[in-house]
């Protein structure tokens, strides 16, 4: 999946008619597409609105909020109104158009009204024809979900600021639709039915030929055919009520453990408390050094700030001056006038004497030209002195300023890490100060009570889909025995032989493919989270292919920037993969091997991130994926652009009119 | 997932003698699982029909001669 364009008519603060034109440059290398605004302009509605038009989902604060202010304001009474967001994007091979509008209607008393949004998905087909994919949302929904699943979805439509739940799910189905497994799924369901059984379902491709063996047969082999479809009804009228009661066991456990979590979080809620009282006083501590430091910093610079901005100047000069190669006879420290005393007292410093015509005398008066203020070459080369000597000195002084801000750089990530957690203490406290914990231990009483009834059933489910399928395995060798072996029977039984074997090579393929994936999924992982953090944490993925953080192999919690880094790490490892997996089917013209490419639309992306891992990141990111679409402050993207350098194919920027209207416009550069 | 039963069994001892060419097999596969992928990327084919489209796949392959 790449996106090519995203289209909006009234949609919030894009009001009218806008678009962008999110094609990338492949062959160039171009693969980066960058959106800027400041905080409120709109950019997590961009990213945001791809949720909503692919899955009908609103996750705006305000969830109805779609239709434009300023349309809604305008609008008579008895008169309705459109929005729409509209996503053009490729999939293997095929482009799609997926449409979803919302109408509103403005009632008599002035009331805005609104009905379900209704999404409408198109394909041009190998012939170049517009066809429809579903045709109801739930057929619509199913495509979408095959094509980026909603669980995955807030990995690629990445929401910064937002905390991310992904983590407590089981990725599973997510991470094999992406990897192009779902397929095989499919495949092992049709062919033989469900998996929890021994025998082929008689509404299944096996079961089917089985049939066929049966309608050509005479009537012993009918009646024990009847029987087989009969202990089938049975066992799949159990597995629906079974799969209903482990459904609402699962349920009842949640709300056991949710239950729980709080009771466990009742005493703890002293912890926190005490927890936060210790970050206060670091946040105290921390935020005492900034301060002196800064202050420090301010005073050095004002002290003594020449020398930064004059060694370069001062390393040109020097460097000029050698080039000059101006000789040097004179004496340094001596200036004309001490050689006209010398020769007038006619007595040198040595103790000869100076007399006039002499040697002694004409070699002391030659240094009359020699020295200051007639000799150049004794002042260039007190010029190259005091310059190696302030060279020194300001080297010095740039490595001690240098590492000044360092520590200050320091201080401040610590300080955005302590307040996070202080943040994260105080949202469970006000969790734990709402929770009565009387009432929940009777709700957990309950709870337990009604899991144990829902257990008791299951037992009960599970003999009674034993005893039909010992009644359909007998009522099976009855059949074998007594069906026909005419050529007929015969062709229908070299079918089921071909359905079985396809059914058995998808089986032991299926399991080798995934264990195959997940290990490279694990390693790609771990490989960007190394290039992306500088530390000794580690992280791996589990069976379910959730993400867990690990130092010297305990696992460990994670917050703030390294969280973002983690989920980077995982999005970015997953679409590797998948592009990976394409170009091997493209290069094999294999079909057994599935995958796409994948875009990623991160909004606020460095918001927890300091200035080198937002380069790391964005060079990272940009590497592993297929198409990067950054929405974010122009103050990252000074730090983003330097890990981005020649992989940026268009600019667009947002520009705020008021509240109720944004503009995007391209970045001409 | 559990062992498949006597049926199953009973079918390949009967048809013991009946060869499965793994060159028909192969794109038997091939052709299944681009079907699929299509399938779930479309939603062209409803159950009855890409379960019908299997078999035309298997009975197609099974009868050509290479």
């Amino acid at each position: 999946m790449l996106l090519k364009s995203v289209a909006y008519h009234n949609f919030r603060p894009f009001i009218g008619n806008q678009k962008i034109d999110l094609t990338i440059t492949e062959k160039e290398g171009k693969n980066v597409i960058v959106l800027l605004g400041n905080n409120t302009f709109g950019k997590s509605t961009f990213v945001l609105s791809f949720i909503w038009c692919l899955y009908g989902e609103s996750r705006f604060s305000k969830a109805d909020d779609i239709l434009n202010k300023k349309i809604e304001n305008s609008m008579p009474i008895n008169s309705s109104e459109d929005a729409f967001v509209e996503v053009v994007f490729e999939d293997d091979g095929k482009l799609y158009t997926m449409r979803r509008t919302q109408t509103f209607i403005k009632n008599e008393k002035g009331v805005l009204r609104s009905d379900q949004s209704e999404a409408i998905l198109t394909y041009v087909d190998v012939n170049g024809e517009t066809k429809k994919a579903g045709s109801s949302q739930y057929e619509i929904d199913n495509v979408i979900k095959s094509i980026l699943p909603l669980d995955l979805s807030s990995f690629f439509f990445f929401e910064g600021e937002k905390t991310n739940e992904i983590k407590k799910k089981d990725l599973g189905l997510s991470v094999r639709t992406l990897l192009g497994l779902e397929a095989y799924d499919k495949m092992r369901s049709h062919l033989f039915g469900a998996m929890s059984q021994s025998t082929p379902s008689v509404s299944s491709v096996m079961g089917d030929y089985q049939k066929k063996q049966k309608d050509v047969s005479g009537n012993a082999a009918k009646e024990a055919y009847d029987k087989i479809e009969e202990a089938d009804t049975g066992i799949t009228e159990c597995e629906a009520e079974k799969k209903d009661v482990e459904d609402q066991i699962n349920k009842y456990e949640s709300l056991i453990e949710s239950v729980n979590e709080k009771l466990r979080q009742a005493e703890p809620s002293k912890e926190l408390q005490l927890r936060r009282d210790e970050i206060e006083l670091a946040i105290r501590d921390h935020s005492a050094k900034l301060s002196k430091k800064n202050k420090q910093l301010l005073s050095e610079f004002s002290k003594d700030s020449l020398p930064l901005l004059v060694t370069p100047l001062l390393d040109k000069a020097s460097a000029k001056l050698e080039r000059m190669k101006i000789s040097d006879k004179g004496i340094k420290g001596i200036e004309v006038s001490a050689i006209h005393e010398l020769l007038a007292r006619k007595e040198c410093l040595c103790g000869c004497d100076l007399f006039e015509g002499t040697a002694q005398y004409k070699n002391v008066a030659k240094y009359i030209d020699y020295v200051p203020p007639r000799a150049l070459g004794t002042l260039v080369r007190d010029m190259k002195d005091t310059i190696n000597e302030k060279s020194e000195e300001n080297k010095d002084f740039a490595d001690s300023f240098e590492e000044l801000y360092k520590e200050i750089l320091g201080h401040r990530t610590e300080l955005h890490r302590l307040e996070n957690e202080d943040k994260e203490c105080l949202d469970r406290i006000k969790g734990i100060d709402l929770f009565d914990t009387l009432n929940a231990e009777q709700d957990l009483d309950r709870y337990k009570k009604q899991q144990s009834d829902l257990r008791d059933r299951k037992e009960v489910l599970i003999s009674k889909i034993s005893a039909f399928e010992a009644d359909k395995k007998n009522a099976q060798k009855d059949f074998e025995f007594y069906k026909s072996k005419d050529e007929k029977a015969k062709e229908y039984q070299g079918y089921y032989k071909y359905a079985e074997a396809i059914f058995d090579w998808v089986n032991s393929n299926y399991v080798a493919k995934e264990k195959e994936l997940r290990e490279r999924l694990n390693d790609y992982i771990s490989d960007l989270f190394n290039k992306m953090y500088s530390g000794r944490r580690e992280i791996e993925i589990d069976d379910k292919y959730n993400i867990k953080m690990t130092v010297h192999g305990s696992v460990v919690d994670d917050t703030g920037g390294l969280r973002v880094i983690e989920y980077f790490s995982y999005v970015g490892g997953l679409v590797k993969l998948a592009y990976e997996v394409m170009k091997s089917r493209e290069a094999d013209n294999d079909n057994q091997s599935l995958g796409e490419q994948y875009p990623l639309v991160l909004d606020a992306a460095f918001s927890h991130a300091d200035a080198d891992h937002t380069r790391s990141i964005a060079r990272e990111l940009s590497n592993a994926s297929s198409q990067l679409v950054f929405a974010l402050m122009r103050k990252d993207w000074e730090y983003a652009k330097e890990g981005l350098s020649g992989k940026v194919a268009k600019i667009y920027e947002l520009e705020k009119i008021d509240e109720t209207e944004v503009h995007i416009k391209e970045v001409v550069r | 997932m559990k062992q498949r039963g006597i049926f199953m069994m009973s079918n390949n001892e009967a048809s013991n003698q009946m060869h499965v060419d793994q060159k028909k097999l192969k794109r038997m596969v091939v052709r299944i699982v681009a079907l699929e992928r299509e399938n779930t990327k479309t939603n062209r084919y409803d159950e009855r029909t890409i379960k019908s489209k299997i078999q035309s796949i298997i009975e197609e392959e099974a009868k050509k001669c290479y």
